[in-house]
């Protein structure tokens, strides 16, 4: 078997991912010292005419740095320098892998199959955050549709096509500087692939209180449409001053007892919900109201709050609470990557590039304005297609 | 996504609509200690609030000892 060699020195980031990717495949290796200016260092740049650090060599043959080491694994390239047995790494090699399945997602996994291009779609659920409404009025060719028959004919269309796809999972870590990117997800499994595309939507802002995460499910959500119905005859608070909350309290007055409204803020949604809202006798509006926590043991069984003019603290009786108060971009994983913008939405130029090659995004976790499920399908659709010019070019 | 799971794995299993059956929406609550979300799981008297694939095959195995759900 040929011997491995890292040229390689003391913090240095991507010497110590070079071994531990070696170590980590019981891959033997022989390290060489390479501080810049050593005379090792002269050696290394004199063998491999680089001299960045790390530079790996297969026997005499230099093969470049970290980068290039995962993408010879990918190919199957280093095993067979290395002389050992092909596991089939090329055929798990996929030119797409798209994180979310959502309407930004589903649509790239059209245009990326379509393409013929070796697509895996990776998501917690199908849908992504429309599945949160009961109905879409606007999206084009249906007037009226039901979110859960939306959702399935998205399915329905990817299905046409061979499309992999892991639903259930999330991703618990991702590289995206390499030439081959590498994503790992919540059930160990890892995957390669030449591109990724990043559609992960967005997710609802927490208040960040006490007992708020140890209730959720229990009185406290984040989704009125989804589970307003479920508080049938209760008294029910909506944090929020925006159309959100007020679109909840509206869904609330139908079917629950009591609704408090607590906002921050006076209230900032449109005039023509204000209005429903307040001429409703079910409802007390607190504005200008912080909220200080959930009680409740195993279920929510109130809330208290604090007035900022005054200082007062009141103690409202409920047994759910519904929190309005805005989206985050699910960008924690990339953040450090990827640049974002001040609210944590992905950067991406008019062809959904993010600046890292090989990386796209789309979907309403960057900063393309307007997040409709028409748009993000569109985003989805671009952002395939220079998935596809970026893998032709590659050749 | 839990009730294609359910049948890819050939169990059968019933649907109560929470959202328009005010009984089953009490008893849901009752069962899962005042849970206020869906789905609610029972398998065997399990109850699980939210679907959690691993936790939902696990609970299933009960159904191989026995046959009342």
């Amino acid at each position: 078997m040929a011997t491995i060699t890292i040229y390689s020195t003391e913090g240095c980031p991507f010497c110590a991912k070079a071994k531990s990717f070696l170590a980590e495949r019981g891959i033997d290796f022989e390290e060489i010292e390479a501080r810049p200016g050593s005379n090792a260092w002269k050696e290394m740049k004199a063998t491999t005419g680089s001299s960045s650090l790390p530079q790996i060599l297969i026997g005499d043959e230099p093969v470049g740095g970290y980068s290039d080491l995962v993408d010879i694994e990918a190919t199957g390239e280093l095993n067979q320098k290395l002389g050992l047995a092909q596991q089939g790494p090329v055929s798990s090699l996929y030119d797409v892998v798209i994180i979310g399945g959502g309407p930004a997602g589903l649509s790239a996994a059209i245009y990326a199959a379509r393409k013929i291009l070796k697509t895996l779609v990776i998501s917690k659920d199908i849908g992504g955050q429309v599945a949160w409404t009961y109905d879409v009025d606007n999206y084009l060719g249906f007037s009226q549709v039901d979110t859960a028959d939306l959702i399935a004919k998205f399915e329905e269309h990817v299905e046409k096509y061979t499309v992999d796809k892991s639903i259930g999972v999330g991703v618990n870590s991702i590289e995206l500087t390499g030439k081959i990117k590498r994503i790992t997800t919540s059930d160990g499994k890892s995957y390669l692939a030449r591109t990724a595309i990043i559609a992960t939507g967005k997710r609802p802002r927490p208040l960040n209180v006490p007992g708020e995460k140890e209730l959720v499910g229990m009185g406290v959500t984040y989704c009125s449409t989804c589970d307003a119905p479920l508080f049938a005859d209760l008294d029910v608070a909506v944090a929020g001053g925006g159309n959100s909350a007020l679109e909840a309290v509206i869904d609330l007055m139908k079917v629950a007892k009591n609704v408090y409204m607590v906002s921050l803020t006076p209230l900032t949604g449109d005039q023509i919900l204000q209005d429903k809202v307040i001429g409703s006798p079910k409802v007390e509006v607190f504005t200008e109201y912080k909220i200080l926590r959930i009680v409740g043991d195993s279920a929510v069984e109130g809330i208290e709050i604090e007035s900022l003019k005054t200082g007062e603290v009141k103690r409202l009786d409920v047994q759910g609470i519904i929190v309005e108060i805005g989206l985050l971009p699910n960008s924690g994983m990339v953040i450090d990557t990827l640049e974002t913008n001040s609210i944590g939405e992905i950067v991406v130029d008019s062809r959904c590039r993010t600046g890292i090659s090989g990386v796209f995004a789309c979907g309403d976790v960057t900063d393309v304005p307007f997040k409709q499920v028409i748009v993000a399908a569109g985003e989805g659709a671009k952002a395939a297609l220079s998935a596809h010019d970026y893998i032709i070019n590659q050749r | 996504m839990a009730k294609e799971f359910l049948s890819q794995k050939g169990v059968e299993y019933t649907v109560y609509d929470v959202t328009k059956d005010k009984t089953a929406l009490e008893e849901m609550r009752k069962i899962s200690g005042g849970a206020l979300r869906v789905p609610v799981i029972s398998v065997c008297n399990d109850v699980m609030v939210g679907f959690d694939r691993d936790r939902v095959e696990l609970a299933l195995r009960c159904l191989d000892q026995s046959t009342e759900i």
